[in-house]
């Protein structure tokens, strides 16, 4: 194991690269571990408090089932991403869904992965079906009001076929370019969805969550009698500063729905920005997901297991790389770093040899939240 | 209440799913309503129910609740209430059932416009101008123990009265609860005093601070009712999360000089502790009952037995010893009750679940079975903790050999016919599927070494290496 650094900068990224992708390990010595493709491109695991240390240490990923005594779910998950060229927030979702449906972090995870691999199609065509309805309201002012079962007759299906030729000829745009930026569009907007409209997309859905973690997370806060210098605060902070971010990522997608005629008529243009952009949400939104079904389960556990969960997320909890922030705040994204660094070291020692039964049962239901 | 923050309707027969999603506006306005259709005592049971669901929100959000009476009544036993599904009561503990039949009690013994004039005064209070409601509930706290209290006294002179009273309240235990209420209530301001001074997540050690409260509490309430001591203790009880500590405290109060009569109130704490540990067996039957999970039910447990062997410890010094005979007979039912229960009553279902996992036409869903066979193993992993001290380990012991040497056998099977290569006996994908299982299970049960090995085996096999 190579500790490469132990000043606080390493708590702070440079860039989403360097950051990594969070890996929703079951094992609780490595359950807020990320992964990156390092110098030369090799998988490396990031991890920070191993040693009650204030650095973030970097493991070869094909030394990780030596380095930790792994839980067998873990080693297909090692594997599973192994196979991964460019780490990105998708690819490693995709690791985890294969690796959780064996049925090896326990049935739920299962189900939820089998779940999450299989409603893509549907919520696809809901949201085309939504895009579809919001365009024709918005250009035409008609209401499409179809349901997806109309949709697949070909009564519904010429209906649609209708309104997009009045919506061809109005904009001066060609049949097969409308058809396809309509099907280009939907396409991304599968993960964000459209404001106002069901289904919501899971990565939208991500950010109302924060919503609700923000909420309770300081209702605990408020009543919980915490210690003096307890550090939960950081979470909040951390989150209020991200949640910015989301926030102006989210609005820009949705400035393209506000204006479908000009959205549609530079479609080329306009593709290339909401492809940036729907590539940025995940990267932006990664870690959270974990940090939020961690929470949800502690919320009804002791108040011992709410502090150990507070610990848990601190040890994992994704600053947003000094890159992707405004250089005004700068300062305070480096005292996030700074302090996370000096809750690392606080922080109980990850525990190397035995894997605590309990603990792994309640990693298996956070990864089961976790898929959304 | 209708909808959560991002417009979804809230659906209130799922209210664990959707518990830390409502709205802190509609919680309160929920919670508002639940409490005034909980004065309604045919409604009050449901009303319990949805409220227990409540709680664990309740418990992190504190929010405002509606400045009501009967919850300003309740506020100095706040700390003794429980809830319990049956009726019956532990000493110095008060079932929050209890609370409605006794408030409407006070109600018929009060005089209507002085409490009218209470609740505008209550309403009137900020609620976070603590001054102010002590003010008003020293006035009131007093005025509602002298109206019981002499229902009591007229009780006690009059077996009739005495009948009519219980009959009215509903049961015997809620007029111990009502006897137990008014004690406190009687002793209401330093009791506050002292619960607004000890940290409300319950303390896992004295401090001298906590310490000093205490003896002010204990002396000022030995001035003024010295009988009324033992409920002071009660409160300091609630709030420890060993209950053992008692007689610590009540050791170090006496070297800090208090003038209360330690000895005595170190014999209230412990009949207290025994009774508290009695019930704990009555509150693991009812779990028994309710619980869908054998994990769950065997943390449950592992609490109740750790609280055990400290009501154990608590009277082994101070306690006479009948008590400690009391504490003894509680541990043996307990085993009892875990062997005969926890153990016993599912080695059936688990016994064909676990032969269901090897056969593939067995027609049982294997979803279901697994999910039985892992709750099993888990929650035997746990009984294994407190088995000890129960003296049961040889039970436990043998079911995890059994599981063991059943597991270990199937895993044997499916690799045999892995190797046979006889795709028409074994589908590919359902042998993957079963290996799985397989690791699965005996990662649970034997860790993940073993568990690895064999998943590595099964897939060389598969791949016909």
């Amino acid at each position: 194991m190579a500790n490469q650094s132990t000043t606080a900068t390493h708590f702070w990224p440079a860039s989403f690269a360097e950051r990594g992708v969070a890996v929703p390990f079951t094992t609780p010595s490595v359950a807020m571990a990320r992964v990156r493709n390092g110098e030369r491109g090799r998988l490396e695991m990031v991890i920070s408090g191993l040693s009650g240390g204030r650095g973030v240490y970097v493991i070869g990923w094909n030394g990780v089932p030596e380095t930790f005594k792994l839980t067998v779910y873990d080693r297909v998950l090692q594997e599973n991403i192994s196979d991964i060229e460019t780490v990105t927030p998708d690819a490693v979702r995709d690791a985890v869904i294969r690796a959780s449906v064996t049925g090896l972090a326990g049935e739920d995870a299962a189900a939820a992965a089998y779940a999450a691999s299989t409603r893509s199609t549907e919520i696809q065509l809901r949201i085309s079906l939504a895009l579809t309805s919001h365009v024709v309201k918005a250009v035409l002012d008609t209401d499409l009001d179809l349901s997806l079962a109309a949709l697949s007759l070909p009564a519904g299906q010429q209906k649609v076929q209708g309104l997009l030729g009045r919506i061809s000829r109005m904009l001066n745009i060609a049949p097969d370019t409308l058809s396809l930026a309509m099907t280009e569009w939907a396409d991304l907007l599968e993960l964000v969805g459209l404001p106002r409209h069901q289904p919501a997309g899971r990565l939208r859905k991500i950010f109302s969550d924060a919503d609700h973690f923000r909420s309770s997370f300081r209702d605990w806060m408020r009543t919980s009698e915490l210690p003096e210098g307890h550090p939960a605060g950081l979470v909040t902070e951390v989150l209020d500063e991200t949640y910015l971010y989301w926030q102006a990522a989210f609005d820009e997608i949705d400035a393209f729905a506000n204006n479908p005629s000009g959205t549609l008529q530079n479609w080329s243009r306009h593709k290339l920005d909401l492809e940036r952009l729907s590539a940025r949400i995940p990267w932006l939104e990664d870690g959270w997901p974990v940090i939020f079904a961690i929470w949800e389960n502690a919320l009804r556990a002791s108040r011992e297991e709410q502090l150990a969960a507070v610990s848990v997320i601190l040890s994992g909890l994704p600053l947003l790389p000094r890159d992707e922030v405004d250089r005004e705040s700068h300062a305070r994204w480096l005292d996030f770093a700074k302090r996370l660094g000096l809750s690392a070291s606080r922080n109980e020692v990850r525990g190397q040899s035995s894997i605590d039964l309990q603990s792994m049962l309640r990693q298996e239901k956070v990864l089961a939240r976790s898929f959304g | 209440m209708s909808s959560d923050s991002d417009g979804s309707p809230i659906n209130l027969g799922d209210l664990d799913g959707q518990l830390f999603r409502i709205p802190e506006a509609d919680l309160t306005n929920l919670v508002a309503e639940l409490e005034k259709r909980s004065l309604d005592r045919k409604k009050a049971p449901a009303v319990a129910q949805v409220m227990a669901k409540l709680r664990p929100r309740l418990a992190i959000l504190k929010p405002e609740r509606q400045a009501t009476l009967v919850r300003f009544f309740a506020e100095p036993f706040a700390d003794l209430l429980y809830t319990s599904g049956e009726p019956r009561k532990a000493v110095g503990r008060i079932p929050r059932s209890a609370i409605v039949p006794c408030y409407k009690l006070f109600l018929e013994h009060a005089e209507a416009h002085r409490v009218q004039r209470y609740q505008d005064d209550l309403e009137e209070i900020e609620k976070d101008n603590d001054a102010a409601l002590i003010e008003l509930g020293t006035g009131f706290w007093r005025y509602a123990a002298g109206r019981l209290r002499q229902v009591l006294t007229d009780a006690e002179r009059d077996k009739n009265k005495k009948r009519a009273i219980i009959e009215q309240l509903g049961g015997e235990p809620v007029f111990e609860a009502l006897i137990e209420m008014v004690g406190v209530l009687e002793v209401a301001v330093p009791v506050m005093e002292l619960r607004k001074a000890l940290p409300s997540s319950g303390l896992s050690q004295v401090t001298n601070a906590h310490l000093e409260h205490i003896c002010t509490a204990l002396n000022t309430v030995h001035r003024q009712r010295p009988a009324n001591t033992q409920f002071i203790v009660f409160v300091i009880l609630a709030r420890l999360q060993n209950p053992s500590m008692i007689v610590e405290i009540m050791q170090r109060a006496e070297d800090a000089g208090t003038v209360a009569d330690v000895s005595g109130i170190t014999e209230i704490a412990n009949q207290a502790i025994v009774s508290q540990t009695e019930e704990k067996i009555r509150g693991l039957e009812e779990k028994i009952h309710s619980s869908t999970s054998g994990q769950d039910l065997a943390l449950q447990t592992e609490k109740f037995v750790k609280d055990i062997l400290g009501a154990a410890r608590a009277v082994s010094g101070s306690g006479s010893r009948m008590q400690n005979r009391q504490v003894q007979r509680t541990k043996t039912e307990m085993a009892d009750l875990v062997r005969r229960e926890m153990l016993e009553a599912v080695d059936g279902q688990v016994a064909s679940s676990l032969s269901s996992l090897g056969d593939l036409d067995s027609g049982r869903d294997p979803v279901a079975a697994q999910k039985t066979v892992e709750d099993r193993i888990v929650s035997l992993m746990i009984t294994d903790r407190f088995a000890e001290e129960l003296g049961i380990e040889r039970d436990v012991n043998k079911r995890l050999a059994e599981l063991e040497h059943d597991i270990g056998a199937q895993s044997e099977a499916l690799l045999s016919k892995i190797r046979s290569r006889n795709a028409s006996a074994l589908d590919p994908d359902d042998a993957q599927r079963q290996l799985y299982t397989q690791v699965r299970m005996t990662e649970l049960l034997l860790g993940p070494e073993k568990a690895n090995q064999l998943r590595l085996e099964g897939i060389r096999l598969l791949n016909g290496a």
